[in-house]
């Protein structure tokens, strides 16, 4: 009896043992996993902030107006050239 | 004999042995058992560190999303001047071009922390980090861009280097904006690298967006026309402020001068102030437009009824109120076309000034509207227990009280809206209280007619568009110097809205003290008002309520009295 309770306990305790070395090594493997993903999150985050800002830049009212006016050759409408679609009431 | 000499040596060793192991047990305990707690403390206090994660502030955005202020994570690079590699200074002087004895400075003793260089982009970062000196770390921290820069930069306001709020909506907003910064505990080897996060003990929370009423494509048209108008006439500095008439939600808002918010290095108090919000002024002729108001609310007049107003000038108290002209007998709605002081006056007194101050308090004139910018003047609507016919004289045309362009904008867009006030805002989704009836719908109709008279026949008319009906006042008040009131330095305004058919759009524009050869609100204010009213409307997709071929001319431009 006792014989049979003492070799549970020690297959018991092998296994926890090997249980937790697996733990802290998958621990630690996730972790690693972890700083990568927070690293890279950074990045992506710095990268979509740049990018926000260079949108902005390149699409400013100002810089479309100019190229509109400039290179397009746009302007507004003259009001003779204006025709308005009335609702019929 | 060896016999027992063997035997006594076999006791010594076991004695030996066991004292030993009993030292060994006595350690043990004593660590184990008697000091443990003391020194798992320790263990803690030399392993384990609270880091900060710093939250991002949050973007604000005008009302289609396009942003205004930006977040940037950038590095900031320190050192532990405990354990930093002193002998490789120089070397970090050189990579970074920061003069040695800076550097060397910094290091003080019993100090763990010190900056290197802040707010650095990260391929500069890194390059510095790749030499590995001991003792040198990164950690992020956010840069605020503002993509509009000198056109929105007034009412944002900035943030510190620390990313706090400092002006403006940056300022009010700071605690939505910066939201708050988590903890983590973590484990540090011996050269303070992280080695492992233990828990989280307070959860990262971003910083809120703001979302603006703002409509970056009209604040950039109306950013571009004002600097213009007050480049042409030499105008110390200007403000302009567009508003919704029925939600009261502000469209664009400019001042000038203005500053680049992205480089502040030389900065000055007169550009980074919020004209249109923080600067009360004596408004002159605009406010006649809340005279007549109270005229019409009163019953006693009709825009038909007649007011004389020669010789052109009349005493009150033994001050002298005069017009630039004769104009001998006017209809009301030709008072306010040709903004004659004297019917205006005649009117207040014959009104009574409790009704004409009445009228201006219920438009919005001296109380803050709580648009939730700092810094918000409330103007000055003084009420005397007993007017003297000159004090209501002046009051009636603009004097003797104080008001800011949004205080005014938002009286104008009362009138274009029915009568009922708006409450101004600048926030998107903001709940408000709902619009109160400031006048009559009955007068502001009618004032709405006058207003249009004003820009078809009055001092107005450079106001006028091809495509739309305008209705507007034009205003050129005096400023006060030391003499009190110049005769040479003027305040140019400019308030009304359109398409009068249907109204959209209030506006205002001020100039202040605009010293080329034009000077008054008809020829300096209102020409701007005419094109930035036409070009936004059309930009609003608002369809056009009139249509004129040709060319409008109007010089000269009627003179207003002063």
């Amino acid at each position: 009896m006792i014989r049979w309770l003492i070799s549970v306990l020690v297959v018991a305790n092998i296994s926890t043992g090997i249980a937790v070395v697996y733990a802290t090594f998958t621990t630690r493997q996730l972790f690693t996993e972890l700083q990568r993903l927070e690293q890279r999150d950074l990045e992506l985050k710095t990268e979509y902030s740049r990018m926000l800002l260079e949108k902005s830049a390149w699409a400013s009212p100002g810089r479309i107006e100019e190229i509109a006016r400039s290179q397009l050759g746009m302007r507004e409408p003259l009001p003779s050239e204006v025709k308005i679609l009335g609702v019929s009431k | 004999m060896s016999m027992m000499l063997s035997f006594w040596r076999h006791i010594l060793v076991l004695v030996f042995l066991a004292l030993m192991l009993g030292l060994i047990g006595v350690r043990a305990v004593k660590l184990q058992v008697l000091d443990r707690e003391f020194l798992q403390n320790q263990g803690i206090a030399r392993m384990e560190r609270v880091d900060q994660v710093v939250a991002s502030r949050g973007m604000i955005l005008d009302r289609a999303g396009q942003p205004l202020a930006v977040s940037v994570p950038l590095f900031t690079l320190w050192m532990d001047p405990r354990i930093v590699d002193v002998s490789r200074l120089s070397e970090l002087s050189r990579a970074l071009d920061i003069p040695h004895s800076r550097l060397q400075n910094r290091i003080q003793p019993g100090r763990a922390f010190a900056y290197i260089k802040r707010h650095m982009v990260p391929e500069d970062a890194e390059r510095i980090l790749a030499l590995n000196i001991d003792g040198v770390f990164s950690q992020t921290e956010y840069k605020r861009y503002y993509p509009a820069g000198e056109v929105t930069a007034q009412f944002i306001g900035m943030t510190n280097v620390d990313d706090e709020g400092q002006e403006g909506l940056e300022l009010s907003f700071n605690e939505l904006l910066s939201g708050s910064n988590g903890k983590k505990r973590v484990l540090k080897d011996l050269y303070s690298q992280t080695i492992r996060d233990v828990e989280s003990i307070l959860p990262v929370s971003p910083g809120g967006e703001l979302s603006l009423t703002i409509d970056l494509e009209l604040q950039y048209l109306a950013y571009r026309e004002l600097k213009a108008a007050v480049a042409e006439h030499q105008a110390k500095a200007g403000s302009l402020i567009m508003m919704d008439v029925t939600t009261g939600e502000v469209l664009a808002m400019v001042n000038q001068p203005s500053f680049n918010p992205n480089n502040r290095s030389d900065l000055t108090y007169a550009q980074a102030r919020n004209r249109s919000v923080t600067d009360a002024f004596e408004p002159g002729s605009v406010v006649k437009t809340l005279t007549i108001a109270a005229a019409l609310d009163s019953g006693k007049y009709q825009p038909d009824t007649n007011i004389k107003t020669s010789p052109g000038y009349q005493r009150y108290n033994g001050h002298t109120i005069r017009d630039s002209y004769d104009y001998g007998t006017l209809s009301l709605t030709k008072v306010l076309s040709k903004s004659s002081n004297v019917g205006a006056s005649r009117v207040a007194i014959e009104v009574g000034a409790q009704n004409v101050w009445q009228t201006f308090y219920q438009l919005g004139l001296g109380q803050p509207t709580g648009i939730g910018l700092p810094g918000e003047s409330a103007g000055s609507l003084p009420n005397h227990v007993k007017w003297k016919d000159i004090e209501t004289a002046t009051f009636s045309y603009g004097y003797g009280l104080a008001v800011t362009p949004l205080q005014l904008v938002t009286a104008y867009s009362s009138i274009a809206n029915a009568g009922k006030k708006p409450t101004p805002r600048l926030i998107k989704g903001q709940s408000i209280a709902s619009a109160i009836q400031a006048i009559s719908p009955q007068t502001a109709d009618q004032l709405a007619a006058m207003l249009e008279d004003v820009v078809l026949t009055g001092t107005g008319r450079s106001a006028q568009s091809r495509l739309y009906r305008i209705g507007g006042k034009t205003g050129t008040a005096h400023k006060i110097d030391s003499q009190g009131y110049s005769d040479n330095s003027y305040v140019a305004t400019f308030a009304g809205f359109a398409p009068v058919s249907n109204p959209k759009l209030a506006m205002i524009i001020t100039i202040d003290e605009p010293s080329g050869e034009k000077y008054y609100g008809g020829e300096v204010a209102a020409p701007a008002f005419g094109r930035i009213m036409e070009a936004a409307l059309q930009q609003l997709n608002v369809v056009p309520d009139q249509v004129i071929n040709e060319q409008l001319v109007f010089n000269p431009v009627l003179q207003e009295s002063l």
